[in-house]
């Protein structure tokens, strides 16, 4: 199985800005003082080397938006400002595709604008043939209109009657076994203003859970022991990190956000294998999410007892494979 | 996981040891309340807790301070933590805890800083 990230952002979209892409360059300049490359090679060599992770590449600023590859047909969970860039590519490898429909997987948090913000911008939504199955705990009512009221005038030019595509909403139940795509596929309803939902899904022995837009408040043993067998011996669990605990229990709290160490302590718990930290808070750059993830590697270190958690931050475009 | 209380002049003083994880944190949250509820009485509603016998701590545990430190504040109440080890430290730096707390190295400076008066009667043990 392998998940494909196209969109990473909590919240908003945002960019490196030319204030940030300078202080890159000129980091990696006083790095590399004065040295002489002989050849393309000895600076690609240096920039994978040499140069830390936030300096040498970035985190992205597109919004939620991540493919579950495996299946026949094409999977996504979210449809983030990430999703143009997974529309673009479909388009740069079969071009309008008008000989080869296809059928897409859509599986909804819920409809907060940054995770359905990317569809007008999907170009096999317009294209004839395709098909679209949009997924999700919410009725099919709510998700319906989320999506015609953002294509609607005035805030978008296409009405949604104009897609081409042969689109459709499907109401899932939490606890419960789906087969989606040859995944086994199950719902857990997630704390979020409106209720967002969190997803299971194994194939071939392999598990993947996508839960974002959550607030783990952990407040009571059960709930929390819901959370934890829904997250159990996964392979990789995708988790809204957005916040710090401290910010996440004062003025943020309700917010409907988690925090990177509460979901070490959950994927401990559940002894999940990889966590994968997602929904990063738009307000911060490159650095600092480099050292949250160093902070929250430490944080694994002091509480981890026997159980030995990976622990990596989402980025745009980053692959990994289970 | 274990709490012994001592009252020095105006401060309660909590000395919690052990353990503070899912485990114990709701009998963590549950020893603490009888102490904090003086403030709600408002006699005392000054509050250091003693984490030097604190030696593994999670969020379960942060969680639980943290609600105990609004129900104080909501009575106009003060609460400080003190004697942090290396790594309970560590972990409220990571949490940002150590930015909506007040934390002290020993228990004698957050003392000095909360009540000078109970500093002074203060005889460490
Ligand atoms: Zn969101
Ligand atoms: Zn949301």
């Amino acid at each position: 199985m392998r998940i494909r990230f196209w969109g990473t952002r909590g919240s908003i979209p945002v960019a490196a800005d030319g204030h940030m892409i300078r202080e890159k360059i000129r980091t990696a300049l006083s790095l590399a003082e004065g040295r002489h490359f002989e050849n393309e090679n000895q600076i690609e060599l240096f920039i994978d080397e040499s140069l830390r992770f936030p300096i040498r590449f970035g985190y992205g600023g597109d919004s939620s938006c991540v493919q579950i590859e495996g299946g026949g047909e094409y999977m996504v969970c979210d449809m983030g400002s990430g999703l143009r860039r997974f529309g673009q590519k479909i388009m740069t490898d079969y071009g309008c595709g008008l000989d080869h429909p296809k059928v897409y997987h859509f599986f909804m948090s819920h409809v907060h604008w940054d995770h359905i913000m990317g569809f007008p911008f999907f170009p096999p939504a317009y294209i004839s043939g395709n098909t679209i199955r949009i997924y999700g705990g919410h009725s099919t009512d709510v998700l319906e209109d989320a999506f015609r009221r953002q294509q609607s005038s005035p805030c978008f030019p296409v009405d949604w009657n104009q897609l081409g595509a042969d689109i459709s909403f499907i109401h899932l139940e939490v606890d419960r076994w789906y087969e989606i795509n040859g995944f086994c596929v199950k719902l857990m309803r997630q704390s979020h203003h409106g209720s967002s939902f969190g997803y299971r899904f194994e194939k071939d022995g392999k598990t993947v859970v996508y839960s974002t837009d959550a607030e783990y408040k952990l407040q009571n043993e059960e709930e929390t022991a819901a959370v934890e067998d829904f997250f159990r011996n996964a392979d990789l669990v995708i988790f809204d990190a957005m916040y710090s605990l401290a910010d996440m229990s004062t003025i943020r709290e309700d917010w409907g956000h988690s925090s990177n160490i509460v979901g070490v302590d959950l994927c401990l718990r559940a002894k999940v294998k990889h966590y994968c930290m997602f929904h990063h808070e738009p307000a911060y750059n490159d650095e600092t999410l480099y050292t949250i993830l160093q902070e929250t590697k430490r944080y694994e270190k002091i509480v981890h007892e026997n159980h030995y958690l990976k622990i990596s931050t989402a980025y745009d475009n980053l692959i990994i494979d289970i | 996981m274990e709490i012994t209380c001592q009252q020095v002049s105006d401060v309660t003083l909590i000395k919690v040891q052990g353990r503070i994880d899912h485990r114990t944190a709701t009998d963590f949250g549950n020893a603490l309340k009888p102490h904090l509820n003086q403030c709600k009485a408002g006699e005392y509603k000054k509050f250091i807790i003693d984490l030097g016998g604190v030696d593994f701590m999670t969020s379960a545990g942060l969680r639980v301070l943290m609600t105990a430190a609004k129900a104080c504040d909501k009575q106009k109440g003060e609460v400080a933590v003190a004697a942090l080890r290396p790594g309970i430290k560590e972990i409220f730096r990571i949490s940002r805890f150590d930015l909506v707390f007040r934390v002290f190295s020993t228990v004698k400076s957050a003392l000095e800083n909360l009540s000078p008066d109970a500093a002074a009667n203060y005889k460490e043990v």
